[in-house]
């Protein structure tokens, strides 16, 4: 088991590594601007200007299920747009991403 | 005379060296059903280290921003992680989520450490230029039903269906919390109608509006949560009679006492299947009075048979307890005492027993969650104030927590 500020971490890598793959966002920028300020913008901020159709939002939320161990239906259900990233990347620590993998 | 150079320059480097800062950063996390704070101490070198001395004496935590309320946790904890450097956890039943705190650990033999702006993710700090119905509804609306808190004490709106033979019964009940100079108050409306099916009378309608408001204040003392409270409720009940209509009024007002036991049950709460809360013994006293309006049957105005003055006492003792358990299940049981002043039968309790299904983790949609219905079962039975009448009902009701967490 990992500690939580590890968890966070790794979550917050995660999270801008998918988003920012399939939306044409820098990773750096996406953590300056939309993950790490202390409020940060909600993610339908993001999603409106970054996120062109349910297709691309489809696969970023795939790359994250593979990355977290968790269910697809899991994360889609998580996510929601009057959310920041941080949150839905809590909801998804606390449902248990990582948790499947080997030790 | 070198020699004792060299001794001295050698103790000054190794008091430097003790006296060297360790840093630390904090994560603050839900898990079991609680919340707690994780640091991770670093040295000068940025090795991950554990301090010799975590007494909880040495460790203070607080909300930023607020120069009083600071509390010792109630247990200091070392963790060693398959991943990363061993961490220490900070467990206190005082700890609130949607929140930020600030840690200050102080060393036996260096400067203290401080770790502030540990914040719950969900922590929403006042957005500037936010429109005055978004801020109206998160400040005051949401945090009046959300379900932190007193698990026993439902924020409710709720709808109740009493399935008894003799009788049929609905009820609407509105009783959201609101912080108000640090005050708890907690205003309640409740409508509710019954129809007692009579043998020798065929159907008596009932109506009962019952409304009510209470101020609360509470604080820490070392390890205990203690409260003073007060309380006013007004019931109108309206009986539909053959011989004509008449209306009972009663009031009752109320004192009382509450020392909560939560953090006493830390330890047991580790465990992921099963969490305590809500446990506390409340002490108080009620005056109470009642009376009846009738009609005349003539000119129709209301003669009132009214105890006049707050003349009735009934001193109370109040055991309450809440265990969720199994993730989705949560059992309340209250059981009330009185010894009310007018009754010559010796003492007469009220019990209560609510059993919840959590329903947050099985609804699929995320707005689902945010505005999930919980469902509860209810079994209450006894005699209770201001009439103790003889009660005795099972209820299914809705209840609703804004957030999913």
């Amino acid at each position: 088991m990992s500690s939580w500020l590890a968890l966070r971490k790794r979550m917050r890598l995660d999270i801008a590594k998918a988003f920012s793959a399939r939306s044409g966002a820098d990773s750096q920028d996406f953590l300056r601007i939309f993950y790490d300020p202390l409020t940060p913008p909600l993610i339908g901020d993001f999603d409106s200007q970054y996120i062109s159709d349910e297709a691309v939002l489809q696969e970023i939320l795939s790359a994250l299920s593979e990355a977290t161990g968790l269910k697809l239906s899991l994360v889609r259900s998580y996510f929601s747009r009057t959310e920041t990233f941080a949150q839905f990347g809590e909801h998804l620590l606390r449902a248990g991403a990582y948790s499947k993998e080997k030790k | 005379m070198r020699l004792l150079a060299v001794v001295i320059s050698l103790l000054v480097a190794s008091s430097v060296a003790c006296r060297a800062q360790i840093t630390a950063e904090g994560a603050f996390f839900y898990d079991r059903g609680h919340y707690w704070i994780e640091l991770a101490f670093r040295d000068a070198a940025g090795r991950d280290t554990i301090p010799p001395d975590l007494a909880v004496r040495r460790f203070e935590i607080r909300k930023p921003g607020e120069l009083s309320g600071s509390f010792a946790p109630s247990k200091v904890e070392v963790v060693s992680r398959d991943k990363g450097g061993p961490v220490v956890i900070l467990a206190s039943g005082r700890l609130e989520g949607r929140s930020c705190y600030l840690v200050k650990y102080t060393p036996p033999d260096a400067a203290p450490v401080v770790v502030d702006s540990i914040c719950d993710p969900f922590f929403t700090p006042p957005r500037k230029g936010e429109c005055g119905a978004r801020t109206f509804f998160r400040n005051y609306v949401a945090p009046a039903f959300q379900k932190e808190g007193d698990a026993y004490n439902l924020n409710q709106l709720k709808y109740e269906y009493d399935f008894s033979d003799d009788k049929s019964a609905t009820s609407v009940a509105l009783e959201p919390r609101f912080k108000i100079g640090g005050l708890d108050v907690e205003p309640l409306f409740e409508q509710s109608r019954v129809v007692y099916r009579l043998e020798h009378a065929g159907k008596t309608p009932t109506e009962k509006r019952s409304f009510g408001i209470s101020a609360a204040a509470s604080g820490w003392v070392a390890a205990l949560r203690l409260g003073l409270a007060m309380s006013y409720r007004d019931d109108r009940l309206a009986l539909g009679l053959a011989a004509g209509d008449s209306v009972v009024p009663t009031e009752a007002l109320a004192v009382e006492g509450r020392v909560r036991f939560d953090n006493l049950f830390d330890r047991a709460n580790r465990y992921c299947v099963s969490v305590f809360k809500g446990v506390d013994v409340v002490v108080g006293q009620a005056w109470y009075r009642t009376g009846e309006y009738r009609p005349a049957p003539s000119r129709g105005d209301e003669f009132p048979n009214y105890t006049p003055r707050w003349n009735r006492r009934a001193p109370y003792v109040n055991l309450r307890g809440t265990w969720t358990f199994l993730y989705g299940f949560q059992l309340s049981y209250s059981l009330q005492t009185f010894w009310p002043s007018v009754l010559a039968n010796g003492p007469t309790s009220f019990q209560s027993v609510r059993f919840r299904l959590l329903l947050r983790d099985v609804l699929p949609a995320q707005e689902g969650r945010a505005y999930h219905p919980d469902v509860e079962l209810a079994y209450d039975t006894g005699k209770r104030l201001p009439l103790f009448e003889k009660e005795e009902k099972i209820s299914i009701g809705f209840t609703f927590g804004l957030y999913p967490w």
